[in-house]
């Protein structure tokens, strides 16, 4: 029957020989330098033939199937954080004069300032100012993470004293910025919307959403080029990059992020169903480093046929029938028309999918209902 | 032993927001190692949450260490024999620190 003699079984040996294997051979693979960071399983590089390596996969990405249009505007999506200091570094490069085939588009960058939420991160506003617009000189559009609301407290409100997990307030946050950022775009008539997420954080996404009933859009988040909105399409030139390269890219070129606080910094290994997915990716990217390539191509794979209405709340599309997915508790239903719904009028009938439907369980729409 | 300590990607938020330590370990009959110098940080430097940067006699797995700026994988990881005014930096590739 299905009983493994570890003695034995070859595959298990070649498996195990595989995991144990250290790299005594500290050349790099392609010169024949001193190698200083592994990439992929197991390949030493050295500092030039890993910077090559690292910006070829980011150019070649972006170059592949002609994806941005001569002069086109591309809205950047940054948010402080390594990845997306790196894209911005990468990009910035890319469109200099001297670059080989340089990138045609014309470049602005959006700010979410989230300032309000973490009362640690002083300054930010500032710092992104000084890089963005005196160092780099690309137009800058910074919205505060309250923008359009009644006043400052009502998002503070929600995910602080509403909200029941951790969970579900970082599901709000990050969908709250994804609507922020298209927003943007569409106002600044940016066609499409670049963002820095790179492999393992995707992969720990992929998890986490699955984990939540959003499993119908992992092939969508996963792509190069995500069309899910009709008038931006998102592109992720980092989908095929490690955290770990981009860490080594930043430390070898002395790119410094400007921030690393959100919502469950310092909060515990399991707080949150996002972080207990990142963990667990993480914990076994150290012993298969193959995993995170494994969870992205399988989840490629997964698509779904979906419905051609957006989801209100997250902004993909539904997974749910037009009658399962209208939303009819009408608290709820004035919570996103006044959080995601900026341009439509209040009393439309609002869609949500299966995941954004369960996200809503964990929301107390107003505090009064506390009382009964 | 003098050695320059060195955190970011969030990690130094555990460690008072200081990003760089300049330490001197006390020197002993056997040398120091990776392993021996994170007991060390656990001991003396880390202020809080000691489970959000080690994990068993390791880094919790999302902390890239780097010797010098190279990979502590290509010099034996938790046994690699520390040396006089090495550099090391632990950079967190988690989320939220």
């Amino acid at each position: 029957m299905c009983q493994v003699n570890e003695e034995d079984d070859e595959i298990f040996q070649a498996l195990k020989s595989t995991i144990n294997k250290t790299p005594t051979n500290r050349k790099c693979m392609s010169c024949d330098e001193d190698a200083c960071v592994i990439v992929r399983i197991a390949d030493p590089m050295c500092r030039k033939c890993f910077e090559e390596f690292f910006i070829h996969k980011f150019r070649s990405t972006l170059s592949k199937s002609n994806i941005f249009g001569r002069g086109e505007h591309v809205l950047i999506a940054y948010s402080g954080g390594p990845s997306s200091t790196a894209l911005l570094h990468l990009i910035a490069e890319g469109l200099s004069v001297n670059a080989r085939r340089r990138l045609q588009f014309q470049a602005h960058v959006a700010f979410i300032d989230e300032s309000s939420l973490y009362p640690d991160a002083i300054d930010i506003r500032e710092k992104v100012i000084d890089r963005i617009t005196n160092q780099l000189h690309y137009p800058l559009h910074i919205v505060s993470i309250d923008d359009n609301l009644d006043n400052d407290n009502t998002l503070k409100k929600l995910l602080f004293q509403q909200t029941k997990s951790l969970t579900a307030r970082e599901e709000l946050i990050r969908r709250r910025k994804l609507k922020l950022l298209f927003d943007i775009a569409i106002r600044e008539k940016c066609t499409k919307l670049i963002t820095g997420d790179n492999c393992t954080k995707l992969a720990a996404q992929i998890l986490s959403d699955m984990a939540q009933g959003k499993g119908a859009h992992v092939a969508l988040e996963c792509n190069l080029t995500d069309t899910t909105n009709d008038l931006v399409t998102i592109v992720r030139p980092f989908r095929e990059i490690m955290s770990k390269e981009i860490a080594m890219y930043n430390r070898l070129n002395s790119i410094e992020s400007l921030q690393n606080i959100d919502i469950s910094t310092m909060s515990g290994i399991q707080s949150s169903i996002f972080k207990l997915s990142e963990t667990l990716v993480n914990d076994l990217q150290r012993q298969f480093p193959s995993t995170v390539s494994t969870i992205f191509r399988t989840s490629d794979k997964l698509e779904k046929n979906l419905k051609s209405e957006r989801c209100d709340l997250c902004c993909y599309p539904l997974d749910l029938d037009e009658d399962q997915s209208l939303l009819s508790d009408q608290d709820r239903i004035k919570l996103i028309h006044q959080l995601f719904d900026t341009r439509s009028d209040s009393n439309d009938p609002v869609h949500v999918c299966y995941a954004c439907r369960r996200l809503l369980r964990d929301v107390q729409p107003n505090l009064q209902s506390n009382q009964e | 032993m003098h050695l320059t300590l060195e955190f970011a990607g969030g990690a130094e938020l555990l460690f008072g927001k200081q990003k760089n330590h300049s330490i001197d370990l006390p020197d002993n009959n056997s040398s120091w190692t990776i392993r021996t110098l994170l007991v060390w940080i656990r001991e003396n430097l880390l202020r809080e949450r000691p489970e959000l940067f080690i994990q068993g006699d390791s880094v919790r797995p999302g902390i890239l260490v780097l010797i010098n700026d190279i990979d502590w994988e290509l010099l034996d990881g938790l046994n690699y024999q520390l040396k006089s005014n090495d550099n090391i930096l632990f950079v967190s590739t988690l989320h939220g620190g």
